[in-house]
């Protein structure tokens, strides 16, 4: 815990997301997407055809809503462990609550908002409990885990089939998984201008001044968390659509992958500096290292040390040449 | 003149635990937790379910341990898992091709451990970087190197007899293993509370600028705290090995959540600057007895994960109400 000193405050990495001006993050990405997905297509030339594109999108897409969760919570410079529960509740709730029967696919409306409430509650022992982040989340992630494994023990159950149907397409006009991310960048584009993206990011970089600027550190973190529940949530009802089924075990794997997809994306682990164009990027880098280590058949330990090294290249690069505090 | 030594001693244990509640707080959960599971089946008294649950919490303990340090100090260890895995096969390894003693292969074992989080403490040191993704990192650096190493015979002699006796052996009712734990935890203890090195990882983990200010080379306490953390990760590694009689890629992943866990309900703030050895000792034992404890009273795989986090949140709030109530927060 710091204690105050009487210094000014000097961390002077805030920006006004209203001007478009790239943080500096996105100078490592910007090269690493360019190259990883060079080589992914040069190793699977097929994978430029439409529908092999839109599948792609598809399977990466919960990892992006998720890494996008993760994003705005590390904005304010905290973390959500729990993101990979919260998203396995929504993805069990899917297959049982909501199920086959068409009639009920209203009740998704309901699932979302149950992730709405999970968010919440970290929000809440965060702000009001006075919980660091990472041992809040670490318990909720423990709750909420138990929680989706008492809902479906094992995986099964039975998703809405119209809706799967659409969601599972990748040869209409415009495929079901590109018109979604075009729209998450959409909604992303226009919340950026809102009062509560120029709070978060105010908090981020420095959140005594944020406090005498007059932000609510307190509304603006506990509704981060609770809208990064929602986001995790719908990344769990969209999985559990495209594979038609549910499954309580998914959900850890996506936890570090999204922190590793905001790394790789360049969001800094302190906050203030990144958005979710670069969670998203992030998350497609991780998606071209899959595709490339599978393609090349390469020897688990090739590609656990490749990942691994990459992660310690990338955030190497950042702490070497980041502002100084 | 015993009895006068005495009471000195407990002099100061009663003012080591004014000063950290937050450690007898977790004590008294652990045996609220015991009676709790003993009023449900009295074998759980028993002595060889105790001697089983103080390995486990010496598993945990010695993981935990240079962790609690690096916490302390305002960082981060998240290669602990791997660490134990290392400390394992490492040792397996090193006794099927190596044909020197043990004591050796044990010296050369946590030697490496060291400089696994020598590694750790370099990155996070020279780079700036912030320890969560680069104590990943490594960690996953560790995992690809064992997994290249490629998976272990499962017959023939895994674990070199020694250990195994050692792991299985006991002085009068505590087993070895507990012994070493406790041992070391008073070691660690004694490094917090009593020197130079204890004082100024308090320092750092509270206000970095400051202890630079005041001429405290923050980073070389930093990298200190890892490379302990190296060490006592993979001992933990080589201990576990020796007990479950077997060495695998991922035995250490569920210790990383039961480290963090038992750092926090010991009082130990995750960022930094409070808490205590003992704290989490007292928070291993709690988590032990809290996992022998539900599956004692017939919960499932989900029920058990449900509540193994809500008493952990509990707990961490109680810690934190604690320390904030009574104590100066360091020390011991």
């Amino acid at each position: 815990m710091e204690a105050e000193l009487v210094l000014p405050p000097t961390k002077r990495r805030g920006m006004w997301p209203l001007t478009v001006r790239p943080s500096g993050g996105a100078l490592v990405m910007v090269p690493l997407f360019v190259i990883l997905l060079l080589v992914d297509v040069l190793l699977q030339p097929d994978i430029l055809t439409k529908p092999q594109i839109a599948l792609t999108i598809q399977t990466a897409f919960p990892l992006i809503l998720v890494s996008i969760a993760q994003c705005i919570v590390l904005l304010t410079g905290g973390i959500d462990i729990s993101v990979g529960g919260t998203m396995v509740v929504a993805n069990v709730l899917t297959a049982t609550w909501v199920g086959a029967d068409s009639g009920s696919a209203w009740r998704l409306v309901l699932v979302l908002l149950v992730g709405l409430i999970l968010g919440a509650f970290n929000g809440a022992l965060v702000v009001i409990g006075n919980f660091e982040p990472f041992i809040a989340t670490l318990g909720t992630w423990a709750i909420y885990d138990g929680v989706a494994l008492q809902i479906l023990p094992s995986a099964g159950g039975a998703t809405p089939p119209a809706l799967s149907a659409w969601a599972q397409n990748v040869t209409n006009f415009i495929p079901t998984s590109i018109l979604l991310l075009v729209l998450t960048l959409a909604v992303w584009w226009y919340w950026r201008s809102t009062n509560l993206c120029r709070h978060i990011y105010s908090i981020g970089s420095d959140e005594a001044r944020a406090r005498l600027s007059g932000v609510n550190i307190g509304k603006t973190k506990f509704s981060v968390y609770a809208i990064a529940g929602l986001l995790a949530a719908l990344a769990g009802i969209y999985l559990a659509l495209i594979t038609s089924t549910g499954d309580a075990t998914l959900g850890d794997g996506y936890i570090l992958s999204s922190v590793e997809a905001c790394v790789l994306g360049g969001i800094s682990l302190e906050g203030g500096s990144g958005g979710a164009g670069l969670a998203v990027a992030g998350a497609f880098i991780l998606t071209f290292i899959d595709g490339i280590t599978s393609v090349l058949v390469l020897p688990p330990w090739v590609s656990i040390v490749l990942s691994a090294g990459l992660l310690i290249f990338v955030i190497g690069i950042r702490s070497r040449f980041a502002k100084p505090t | 003149m015993p009895f006068a030594i005495a009471v000195r001693m407990g002099r100061r244990v009663v003012s080591a635990a004014r000063r950290q509640p937050a450690t007898v707080g977790a004590f008294v959960l652990t045996l609220v937790l015991f009676a709790a599971a003993t009023a449900h089946s009295l074998g759980f008294a028993s002595l060889s379910n105790v001697r089983t649950l103080s390995i486990f919490a010496a598993f945990v303990g010695l993981a935990a341990m240079g962790e609690t340090l690096v916490i302390i100090a305002g960082g981060l260890d998240l290669s602990v898992p791997w660490l134990i895995d290392f400390g394992g096969i490492a040792l397996s390894q090193m006794h099927r091709s190596l044909h020197i003693g043990l004591p050796l292969i044990l010296l050369l074992v946590v030697l490496l451990g060291m400089l696994l989080g020598a590694i750790n403490g370099l990155f996070v040191t020279l780079l700036g970087a912030p320890p969560l993704i680069v104590t990943l990192g490594v960690g996953g650096l560790i995992e690809g190197y064992l997994v290249a190493v490629g998976t272990l015979q499962s017959s023939g002699d895994i674990v070199p007899d020694g250990i195994e006796r050692f792991a299985n052996a006991r002085i009068g009712p505590l087993p070895d293993i507990t012994l070493v734990w406790l041992a070391l935890a008073v070691v660690t203890a004694f490094i917090l509370s009593r020197t130079g090195l204890g004082r100024r990882i308090y320092a750092v983990g509270d206000n970095a600028r400051a202890a630079r200010l005041a001429g405290i080379h923050v980073e070389r306490v930093r990298f200190a705290t890892y490379v302990i953390s190296g060490a006592t990760a993979s001992l933990s590694g080589v201990l576990l090995t020796g007990y479950i009689q077997t060495a695998y890629v991922g035995m250490g992943a569920d210790y990383l959540f039961g480290a963090i866990a038992a750092i926090a309900l010991g009082g130990t703030a995750l960022l930094g600057g409070t808490g205590s050895s003992w704290g989490t000792v007292a928070g291993a034992c709690t988590l032990t007895v809290l996992a022998g404890l539900l599956p004692v009273l017939g919960l499932n795989t989900a029920a058990v994960k449900i509540v193994y986090g809500a008493i952990i949140l509990a707990g961490v709030y109680f810690a934190r109400a604690l320390q904030k109530i009574g104590g100066r927060g360091r020390g011991a």
